[in-house]
């Protein structure tokens, strides 16, 4: 099982990025890879890839949505799934990115041990879904 | 408008008046709704003079007028689907309006002088009458457009008129007869009825307007919510936001992840985490409270299973329990119970109740949650032996941000809504929370629901449903 070592972070608040990469690096141990917009992510995203994007949903300019549709038309990007990060505590906001096929969606503010908790969960989800969909192909 | 308005005659500017969209919906409404009585009186009308004279002529004029009559509730139809807004379709409807009075008060009027055609002594008691009857019928349900009301009126008038003269110009009496004396009745009673027909008039215009008021105060009370709403929502965003950082920095420290906290750092750091869970808290019970007054709280009903709900919301609580050394106990009938509901919501309520009786109790001490079927509904009390509740508490207990507070009493923070939004979330799965206490011996919350079968029958609903089911619909 490849476990999850590559994150890309976007999120357009200073202090938000620092302790968000704090807490994956120390606590979740991940190498994590950080924008502060969606231009800056198209401009210079690349190699390596990153496994995981997780994404601040509500930002100036692009939102996190629209970055995450704009990396799945790169080559090579489509697979990589994305776990959004919001403060809109609505379910239904909820619901609906999850229904465009976001991995999950991490509420703010967020405890950081439950923060990794929650994204190796979304992680593992993720690869069993592959799995399913790669059986899925040699079936057929 | 107003240069406009100088060069439109007299007459055309009846037909433009302001809010014509409502009148002409008003007009045809009113239409619709006294048909019954316009109908009763057309045929008692009918039966009398087809009785008296001729009836061949008399059931003519009858036709006629039900023609005029299915005209009117032809338009009314067609106004009825019409969505309103399109001034040509507006010119169009009242242009039928004015042909449709024009037939209909003919018709009527002709109806009425076959009578007096047909009476051969004077006194015309019967035919004035009828059109005195006719004529306040529309003084009183014509008020909508002035033009119409004058047109009929005016033909009214003019039939009036026709039968006071009638005998006048046949006889030509003296003026010390009788008939004399008729005409000028009758200019007494057509000036009556214009009178009558404008007070009438004025009282509707007042209440177009109040309705319109009404109307635009409607709308401006929506917008001014929708602003406040998209404020409400963009102020949670803007203070979560913040609270992110401090909140993660904060646990990041005490977690002792960024290093071995100093024994004399750590109570102010506790104490900043702490309370910065509290704001986070408050933000969530501030927005969840606004969306519940405004209706906007969605509620997923599905089937609970109780026992597994209470397991579920312990569990939750399981660390701040056992934080505070407080054993909680649960205790469960025989058979499983289910109720409808939102899951997410109920946990948020079973949560309340508990953090609450935890917060209350001693430590050491123990919390009861028990599920209790009582017939029809079911009852999950929790009770906890701590400092209890000073009487007459109720008010402040289930309002909000007031909190129980007396010298015996501890206050153990807690931002005083969460009672207030569980009360709301209750009542809105038809349900019902309330308390007993005793100051000093602890106190018993409890939240009552309607049960629910676990399963439907293949029958559909059992009878002992009905009440359930209309009050979830």
């Amino acid at each position: 099982m490849e476990a999850l070592k590559r994150i890309l972070h976007v999120d357009d608040d200073t202090d938000i990025r620092i302790i968000t990469k704090m807490t994956l690096e120390l606590v979740g141990k991940y190498e994590v890879v950080q924008y502060a917009s969606g231009e800056e992510t198209l401009q210079n995203a690349g190699e390596p890839q990153p496994q995981l994007l997780l994404l601040d949903v509500m930002m100036p300019g692009m939102s996190g949505e629209e970055l995450w549709q704009r990396l799945r038309g790169l080559p090579g990007w489509n697979r990589v799934p994305a776990v959004f990060m919001t403060a809109k505590a609505e379910q239904a906001f909820s619901e609906h990115l999850i229904s465009a096929g976001a991995l999950g969606v991490i509420l703010k503010p967020f405890e950081p041990q439950d923060l990794c908790r929650q994204i190796e969960a979304a992680w593992s989800r993720h690869l069993a879904a592959m799995t399913a969909a790669g059986d899925d192909v040699h079936r057929s | 408008m107003a240069f406009l308005s100088d060069h439109i005659p007299l007459w055309h500017r009846w037909f433009l008046s302001e809010d014509l969209d409502e009148r002409i919906t008003d007009y045809v409404n009113v239409i619709s709704a006294l048909v019954i009585q316009r109908q009763a009186i057309f045929f008692a009308a009918t039966l009398l003079a087809a009785f008296y004279f001729d009836p061949y002529i008399t059931f003519a004029g009858y036709g006629a007028v039900l023609f005029t009559e299915i005209l009117d509730l032809r338009l009314a139809r067609r106004v009825r689907n019409w969505a309103g807004g399109d001034p040509g379709e507006r010119q169009r409807l009242v242009l039928n309006i004015v042909v449709n009075t024009i037939l209909s008060a003919s018709a009527i009027s002709i109806f009425i002088i076959n009578i007096t055609l047909q009476q051969h002594s004077g006194g015309h008691f019967t035919p004035l009458f009828l059109l005195f009857a006719a004529s306040l019928f529309a003084a009183m349900n014509n008020s909508q457009m002035l033009g119409i009301l004058f047109l009929r009126l005016s033909i009214y008038g003019a039939t009036f008129v026709f039968i006071a003269l009638y005998d006048l110009i046949l006889f030509r009496p003296p003026l010390s007869s009788s008939s004399w004396l008729e005409f000028f009745t009758i200019v007494f009673v057509l000036y009556f009825i214009l009178d009558v027909s404008l007070v009438f008039y004025k009282q509707y215009q007042v209440r177009l307007r109040q309705m319109i008021k009404i109307k635009a105060e409607n709308r401006r009370t929506k917008a001014a919510y929708e602003v406040k709403s998209q404020f409400l929502s963009t102020v949670s965003h803007e203070l979560r936001t913040p609270l992110t950082s401090i909140k993660a920095s904060l646990d990041l420290i005490n977690a002792g992840t960024l290093g071995e906290v100093p024994a004399n750092l750590e109570p102010a750091l506790s104490i900043a985490a702490k309370n910065a869970r509290r704001l986070s808290t408050l933000i969530d019970e501030l927005l969840d409270l606004q969306k519940i007054e405004a209706g906007e709280m969605v509620f997923h009903f599905e089937p609970i299973n109780l026992r597994e709900l209470v397991q579920e919301a312990i569990e939750a609580n399981m660390g701040y329990a056992e934080h505070l050394s407080i054993r909680v106990l649960a205790s469960f009938p025989q058979d499983e119970i289910f109720i409808e509901g939102d899951h997410s919501r109920l946990m948020q309520v079973m949560g309340n109740l508990l953090s609450n009786a935890l917060k209350f109790s001693y430590s050491g001490g123990t919390v009861h949650v028990s599920v209790e079927p009582r017939g029809e509904r079911v009852r999950i009390s929790v009770r906890d032996e701590g400092v209890g509740i000073p009487e007459n508490s109720k008010e402040k207990v289930f309002g909000k941000f007031s909190q129980v507070d007396s010298s015996d009493v501890r206050r153990v923070g807690g931002t005083g809504l969460g009672m207030n939004i569980t009360k709301q979330i209750v009542e809105r799965h038809d349900g019902t929370v309330d308390y007993e206490s005793e100051l000093g011996n602890g106190s018993t919350f409890y939240v009552e629901f309607n049960r629910r079968s676990p399963a439907r029958s293949a029958q559909g609903m059992s009878a002992a449903q009905p009440k359930r089911r209309a009050a979830n619909g």
